[in-house]
């Protein structure tokens, strides 16, 4: 085909027949609909966005308000939400020496000293509230006025509960007074067991409950427990012997206390626990039979590797002192 | 229709300035720049989009769209351009879907042999005109979208190949090639086709 008949069409196609106004008024209304229905869709998108954003506000916070995130969150990072207690130390390995937890030093007469780092592991008390309402055959604390009664030490408050101060080389008593060190060994625990609570670093100011009002230190009482701590009779038996056995009770008290424990809950949370506590409490009261029948288990194993290298050390102590005890 | 020798040369009541207020409102998202907009320039779009997609109710669909776009689309207008240039570019990137819309259509009208009628003050003139526009569409519906849209802005409706490459976004000599192969395509199209 020739160019001019590419002209012809191109000519044809260039007339520009004019717009029928219907359709000009009719583009415009369509235009203007459209756009108003734009306009209308962003904003019931704006209102459902801030809507299921305020939502997911108030839901985080009522849950993080609740103790219900703060507990799912310890749960994925692998712990039980409780505080750094014996239990997780033991789960820990060799690492829950390093975790600070309170450990009173034991010393055991013509020992080594470096049995005198081993210590009983308290487990954090259950919340004070629970004090108040003691169960049967609870173990009571000492009675006002008790020689050698010593205030129960101080415990932390964090969000998870108590925490510890790290364990000594060496035995110290209690000294509420020195927040973070280790107190050293009072005298009267010092000669036929060593073995005494260590100093705990006080986390933060409590009511306390002074057990003897000679006392001249201030009594600090167990610090107010985390909300997130059941109300559990066991817990309450649980805190009651440990403080008997901080508190400066008689060494038999706080035996019977860690064995009515044992004998109400054996299979108990914290019944590895009690038990160690129980050992220790026997090695200081120089029953070394029922002592070394009491850490074998650890010095073995059966617990999961808790405490096992502070029993084998123990258990030669007893052995070297053995003849002469 | 409006032709423009260059950009530089454009008449001046086309450059940003005189737009400036509408533009701003438009960037605002106000409905009435848009109505002011589209009384201003839907003649022109409409024009090109009839040229180019050959079919008055697709391209009312794609003059719907343009103004549909404008506020959002004109966040990308810098102003260095006139107002109903952007307004070419916005109609250059939607025709895609219109154009082939509109080839099915027509496609399917030739199949049903439904050719719209138009009254004419000429009918015969007219409808001699219908049949060499029908021709020239068929043939343009062969060409690639490229190279259809620069025959149109350049040859239908008669732009320079510098607003041609303004419109499209390209260089001018990218124009000035598409423009080479569309013709080239067209005279053998409607040579096979035997357009006497």
């Amino acid at each position: 085909m020739s160019p001019p008949d590419l002209e012809q069409l191109l000519a044809a196609a260039r007339d520009d027949v004019p717009a029928d106004g219907h359709d000009v008024r009719a583009t415009r209304s369509r235009v203007l609909e459209s756009l108003e229905q734009r306009g209308q869709r962003r904003q019931r998108l704006l209102a459902l966005l801030t809507v299921l954003g305020l939502s997911a506000v108030g839901t985080t916070s009522w849950a993080w308000v609740s103790g219900w995130l703060p507990a799912r969150i310890d749960e994925l990072r692998g712990g039980d939400g409780a505080p750094p207690s014996p239990r997780r130390e033991r789960q820990a390995g060799p690492r829950s020496r390093s975790a600070p937890a309170i450990e009173p030093a034991l010393a055991v007469a013509g020992a080594d000293d470096e049995l005198a780092a081993e210590g009983a592991a308290i487990a954090p008390p259950p919340p004070a509230a629970q004090r108040a309402p003691a169960p049967t055959g609870a173990p009571k604390l000492a009675p006002a006025g008790h020689a050698g009664a010593r205030p129960p030490g101080p415990v932390s408050r964090d969000g998870a509960g108590p925490s510890f101060a790290p364990s000594a080389r060496r035995a110290t008593p209690l000294d509420e007074a020195a927040p973070t060190a280790l107190a050293s060994a009072p005298p009267s625990a010092a000669a036929p067991d060593g073995a005494a609570p260590t100093a705990r670093a006080p986390r933060a100011a409590e009511p306390a409950a002074p057990t003897s009002p000679a006392s001249p230190a201030p009594a600090r009482a167990i610090a107010a427990e985390p909300p997130t701590l059941p109300r559990d009779g066991e817990l309450w038996a649980f805190r009651a012997a440990y403080q008997a056995q901080t508190g400066g009770v008689a060494a038999t008290d706080a035996l019977a206390a860690w064995e009515r424990y044992l004998a109400a809950y054996p299979g108990g949370r914290l019944a590895p626990e009690a038990r160690w506590n129980r050992a220790v409490l026997l090695v200081r009261l120089g029953r070394d039979a029922q002592a070394k029948a009491a850490l074998t288990p650890f010095a073995e194993g059966a617990e999961g590797g808790y405490r096992q290298s502070e029993a084998a050390r123990l258990l030669r102590g007893l052995d070297a002192a053995t003849p002469t005890r | 229709m409006t032709s423009f020798d260059s950009i530089p040369n454009r008449d001046a009541a086309e450059q940003v300035d005189p737009h400036a207020a509408v533009v701003a409102r438009l960037r605002r998202d106000d409905a009435s720049a848009v109505a002011e907009v589209y009384d201003l320039h839907h003649g022109a779009l409409r024009a090109f989009a009839r040229k180019l997609t050959g079919d008055v109710q697709v391209a009312e669909d794609l003059v719907h769209d343009v103004f549909v776009a404008l506020p959002r689309a004109i966040k990308r207008y810098r102003g260095d351009a006139a107002l109903r240039t952007f307004l070419l570019s916005i109609a250059v990137n939607l025709a895609r879907k219109h154009v082939r819309a509109a080839c099915r259509r027509r496609a399917a009208m030739e199949r049903l042999a439904q050719l719209p009628e138009r009254a004419s003050a000429d009918p015969e003139r007219e409808a001699q005109r219908k049949q060499l526009a029908a021709a020239l569409q068929r043939a343009l519906d062969h060409l690639p979208l490229d190279q259809r849209v620069a025959f149109v802005l350049c040859e239908i409706e008669d732009r320079t190949s510098v607003e041609a490459a303004t419109v499209v976004g390209v260089p001018e000599e990218t124009v000035r090639t598409r423009l080479y192969h569309a013709r080239r395509k067209l005279r053998a199209f409607l040579e096979a086709e035997g357009v006497a």
